[in-house]
């Protein structure tokens, strides 16, 4: 039998989990690259982007991360890019696999104002986390 | 660095021992999708059978299995991690030579993976694979991972050399004096004793007495052999 990381929970149950932001960063690696690449994305020239971790105030802590970008349509979530310590699982308790698992999370993800809570977090220049 | 690296690599340094570096590693893994994950460690000599450490959460048959058939002298992801530094997706073209090691793989639930070997200044190479049954890894997911992978690797081998060094190392890098160096870097380029006597200011006698210091101290029966085996470790530079 193999193990791993994985915590496991019926789909069912996400609705009762209470997500809070950890932090959020933009993928730049120093202030002055950065704020050139904010000048260029202004003028439509590149695009910027970030990381953003969420986890759950339950225990154990389930824990969802994915990347964004800065465009036209504001902050957009990188779809391929979500990652979580979260397995869901159908009702005969069979995994319903990372894949599968990512793609609900991207729904339950959307509908969290974590737009707003990155851009406050991105543009403090001491985020105090959650 | 970014803050998730950062994060990582205090969880990495944390780790006292190899269960919580592995859990650390394998950790990652999952939350980027992949539910296996094994990462591998081999020192640099002896060339012909040089030590391994690996660990992983594959099915226990299958390490069995693959222990069983020796399957690490022929697994393609390990012959290119001798060779290369680039990572590597599994596909059948990959495993051509060795299809059967591809299907039990398979029957096991690996199907889909992603390899990325690391080697360091003193020859460690280390080679960390994650893999899954479904779905394929599309390349944008992988061009979306890609940083996040390579930082785990990067980190999985700072993490693992700490605790496996000393195995795999034995009794660690052999301490070489300044001369016995400069004497072995001429002799690797082939400078024959009278020549590197000639350069270094020495008699010929004193050059053979350091070669056969330096023959003594790496554990080799000439100096052809001490100078590859420097090489390996590292100690040329």
């Amino acid at each position: 039998m193999s193990f791993d990381c994985y915590v496991r929970m019926p789909a069912e149950w996400l609705t009762e989990v209470r997500w809070l932001h950890l932090q959020s960063g933009v993928d730049v690696d120093d202030a002055e690259v950065g704020a050139s690449r904010a000048c260029e994305a202004a003028c439509g020239l590149t695009s910027i982007g970030g990381y953003t971790e969420w986890v759950s105030d339950s225990a154990p802590t389930l824990s969802v991360g994915w990347d964004w970008n800065v465009t036209e349509h504001g902050l957009q979530l990188d779809h391929c890019s979500v990652r979580t310590n979260l397995m869901l699982v159908d009702r005969h308790g069979r995994d319903q696999g990372p894949s599968a698992t990512a793609r609900t999370l991207v729904g339950v993800v959307e509908a969290l104002s974590w737009r707003s809570m990155v851009l406050e977090a991105v543009q403090d220049p001491c985020p105090a986390g959650r | 660095m970014k803050g998730w690296q950062l994060d990582q690599l205090r969880l990495i340094r944390a780790a006292t021992s190899t269960e919580d570096t592995f859990k650390s590693i394998l950790a990652e893994a999952n939350r980027l999708g992949f539910q296996y994950c094994s990462f591998g460690m081999k020192a640099p000599v002896p060339i012909v059978a040089p030590p391994v450490i690996w660990c992983s959460n594959y099915p226990a048959e299958w390490q069995k299995r693959y222990e069983e058939q020796g399957y690490l002298r022929r697994d393609p992801t390990v012959l290119h991690a001798m060779v290369s530094d680039s990572p590597v997706l599994w596909s059948d073209a990959l495993f051509a030579e060795c299809p059967e090691l591809r299907r039990e793989a398979a029957s096991f639930g690996l199907v889909h993976g992603w390899a990325q070997p690391r080697r360091d200044a003193q020859g460690m190479v280390s080679l960390l694979s994650c893999a899954r049954s479904d779905p394929p890894i599309s390349p944008e997911e992988l061009d979306s991972k890609i940083e996040r992978l390579q930082w785990l690797s990067y980190i999985g081998h700072e993490g693992m050399l700490k605790l496996w060094s000393t195995t795999l190392r034995g009794s660690g890098a052999p301490d070489l004096s300044q001369r016995q160096l400069e004497v072995l870097r001429w002799s690797s380029d082939g400078k024959t004793s009278a020549d590197v006597a000639q350069i270094l200011g020495l008699s010929e006698a004193t050059v053979n007495f350091h070669m056969r210091q330096v023959c003594l101290k790496l554990g080799t029966a000439n100096k052809t052999a001490a100078a590859v085996r420097a090489a390996l470790l590292g100690l040329l530079w």
